[in-house]
């Protein structure tokens, strides 16, 4: 083994170094994977926040609400188009810790509403 | 970074899909896979239809490969050109196009899913080494049909937790790439390697 690394290197140094990265880059992203595994695993971590990305459809799909919920809180009509948290605030002129604070006052509504208190989205 | 492009996806739908699986078959710098999560959780939360959301990620995908290729064989008269001034790398070059020819239709079926930051390279060669366009194109249309599908289908089954998913694949990508090139040099230093000690030995 020794000797094959010796040979290795006097003839193909260029070779090895590559290969020894390549081995170096598999291990980076094997570790990454591991942590996040670790991470997510934690059921604390598991919960979606509210993000001006998502659409109002979005937070009841990911909170497991019905749509017509989130829709109603925004003042949206059912079936209407693809909007974003973002869109929608800007278009209301206001911010969007506030949208959060209504779609989330709703979902609460609605969770009670049907005995279903918990805290967040499902995990 | 991922928040931004879930919100492109959200914002623009299926032409911004397309649009971005056309270009990072050629090279672009797209990370087109979030995106296509980004698509089947959008499809799963009811915004955006499956069907279109498929079909436009597949039909852009096969597409940008096709450009690929074709580029490729556009730069095949120049291989041509470098074997004949260079005769020692001609034997190389007709090496390697055999290669092509014998197992390049699986080459480029993995390369568009399994190890797809691959791909664009893998189009260009087969063009440039004569793979032949019907059989390149089935293998191709087959493996976009995975990739498209399997990152679509991952948005939409793990839909409530995007973020965590995008995260995930974009470690397993990096991960599957490094040990294809990892496998592909280990293999060529051991052929290496051979060749070294079957020279000590007759010495």
């Amino acid at each position: 083994m020794t000797h094959a690394l010796t040979l290795l290197w006097r003839d193909n140094k260029l070779l090895l170094a590559g290969f020894v990265l390549a081995l170096a880059v598999m291990a980076f992203f094997a570790i990454r994977t591991v942590a996040f595994w670790i991470y997510w695993a934690d059921p604390t971590h598991r919960n979606q926040a509210i993000e001006p990305w998502m659409t109002p459809r979005y937070v009841a799909h990911s909170w497991h609400v019905p749509p017509e919920v989130v829709a109603e809180a925004l003042d949206l009509r059912p079936g209407s188009g693809r909007i974003t948290l973002a869109e929608i605030a800007a278009r209301d002129g206001v911010s969007l810790e506030e949208i959060a604070a209504r779609v989330v006052a709703a979902i609460e509504a609605e969770r009670a509403a049907h005995r279903l208190l918990g805290p967040g989205p499902r995990g | 970074m991922s928040d931004a492009l879930f919100e492109l996806v959200a914002t623009y739908g299926v032409w911004l899909l397309a649009a971005a699986c056309f270009l990072s078959c050629l090279l672009v710098p797209i990370p087109s896979s979030l995106l296509m999560l980004a698509g089947g959780a959008f499809v799963a939360a009811g915004d955006l239809e499956f069907v279109t959301v498929f079909a436009s990620a597949w039909l852009a995908a096969v597409a940008g490969d096709q450009t690929g290729y074709a580029i490729g064989r556009g730069g095949a008269p120049l291989l041509d050109r470098l074997a004949e001034r260079r005769p020692n790398r001609a034997d190389l070059i007709a090496r390697a196009r055999a290669l092509v020819a014998r197992r390049g239709g699986l080459g480029v079926f993995f390369s568009t899913w399994l190890v797809a930051p691959l791909g664009p390279y893998v189009n260009f060669v087969a063009g440039a080494s004569g793979l032949g366009w019907l059989r390149f194109t089935l293998w191709d249309a087959a493996g976009e049909a995975i990739w498209a599908g399997g990152y679509i289908g991952l948005g939409y089954g793990f839909a409530d937790h995007l973020v965590l998913v995008a995260d995930f694949a974009a470690n397993a990508s990096g991960f599957l790439v490094a040990a294809a090139v990892a496998l592909g040099l280990g293999w060529l230093l051991r052929a290496r390697l051979r060749k070294a000690r079957a020279r000590a030995l007759s010495t």
